[in-house]
């Protein structure tokens, strides 16, 4: 089913910046998705730390809220790999489809 | 908003490139000089080198953590008086205290947040450039001493911590004695010698005060009480 996409609005001082951080992250699923694939909790977790530090300061909200709850995921005494995977996916497909939008009130 | 001044030089310790790059973005849009460190390590060799105003690190640094940065930054006199403080998605309470601990000035987190950081920047080194410092006993906020000690002379002061309390070059401490009150003087107020902001722990001893905002002639009472009392 296509996924609709999810619209970020960012700043336009950061845009260049945000898209280039876009662009490595895009090319990052496919590493995380073999790190998901091998259980590979301490490279799943800094992924996560990272994006919910990083990605929301870039003005990526909805995607470091993302993280941010497979971060808390992750540092469970027992993870649970069926929730960890669904929010993985949910991430994957987060960078495929995000859309960036300006935020008008800056420009 | 107003530039500061150009010479300011900000080191930024954090593993993640990204946040480097937007850190030093609207840092350096503001007018600061910004260099930066991806570990620990890097950022000790760079921080010797450079000396830079002010240094702002992250807790998660690869292999290691800020908490490191802080224990060696601690060792190193020429380190030592640079502020430090802590930008971290980590809001872990004992990260946080532990970094307090260490001589972190604030806490931070992550999501950077580019007026909130400029701001917090620009507040540190004002207090670090500071040269003048005035008393603010008014604010009752800024008095937290619970100190216990002697008063030896007035350049020589000791006091030990009844509770862990955070000491700052720029804020006043007020302290009641019972020698101030024979010399009518209900309090007096003391600030840190050294330059920075620190925690002093439960029992630890602070020798190093100058006392601060105090006339010509409530110092010559205290004189000749303190010589009075040393000659007992």
């Amino acid at each position: 089913m296509p996924q609709s996409p999810i619209e970020e609005i960012v700043s336009p001082n950061l845009i260049e910046l945000t898209i280039s951080y876009l662009e490595y992250q895009r090319k990052e699923v496919k590493n995380k998705k073999a790190d998901l694939k091998m259980r590979d909790l301490p490279a799943l977790k800094i992924w996560a730390h990272q994006l919910k530090g990083t990605g929301a300061s870039y003005g990526l909200k909805k995607g470091g809220k993302l993280a941010e709850t497979l971060e808390e995921l992750l540092q469970a005494a027992t993870p649970e790999w069926g929730a960890i995977d669904s929010i993985c996916l949910t991430l994957f497909s987060y960078f495929e489809t995000v859309e960036l939008k300006l935020n008008e009130e800056e420009t | 908003m107003p530039i500061p001044q150009p010479e300011k030089k900000v080191l930024v310790i954090d593993d993640d490139p990204f946040l480097l790059k937007l850190v030093e973005k609207i840092l350096s849009n503001s007018g600061y000089e910004v260099l930066s460190a991806q570990d620990v390590s890097s950022g000790i060799v760079a921080a010797s080198k450079e000396m830079p105003h002010l240094i702002i690190l992250d807790m998660f640094i690869k292999e290691k953590t800020g908490l490191d940065f802080l224990k060696i930054r601690k060792k190193q006199p020429a380190l030592a008086h640079i502020p430090v403080f802590v930008l971290s998605a980590s809001n872990d309470k004992k990260m946080v205290y532990s970094a307090i601990t260490l001589g972190a000035c604030d806490y931070l987190l992550k999501p950077v947040q580019a007026q909130l950081l400029i701001r917090k920047v620009k507040r540190i080194l004002k207090e670090q450039s500071s040269l003048e410092w005035k008393p603010k006993a008014e604010k009752k906020e800024f008095v937290h001493a619970t100190l216990k000690g002697k008063l030896t002379t007035l350049s020589n002061v000791s006091f030990r911590a009844e509770l862990p309390v955070k000491l700052s070059p720029l804020v006043p401490i007020s302290i009641k004695s019972s020698l101030f009150k024979e010399c009518q003087i209900d309090q007096l107020f003391f600030k840190p010698i050294e330059a920075r902001e620190f925690i002093c722990e439960k029992g630890q001893f602070i020798n190093e005060f100058t006392i601060v905002g105090i006339d010509k002639k409530a110092s010559e009472r205290i004189e000749k009480k303190i010589e009075k009392w040393e000659s007992k």
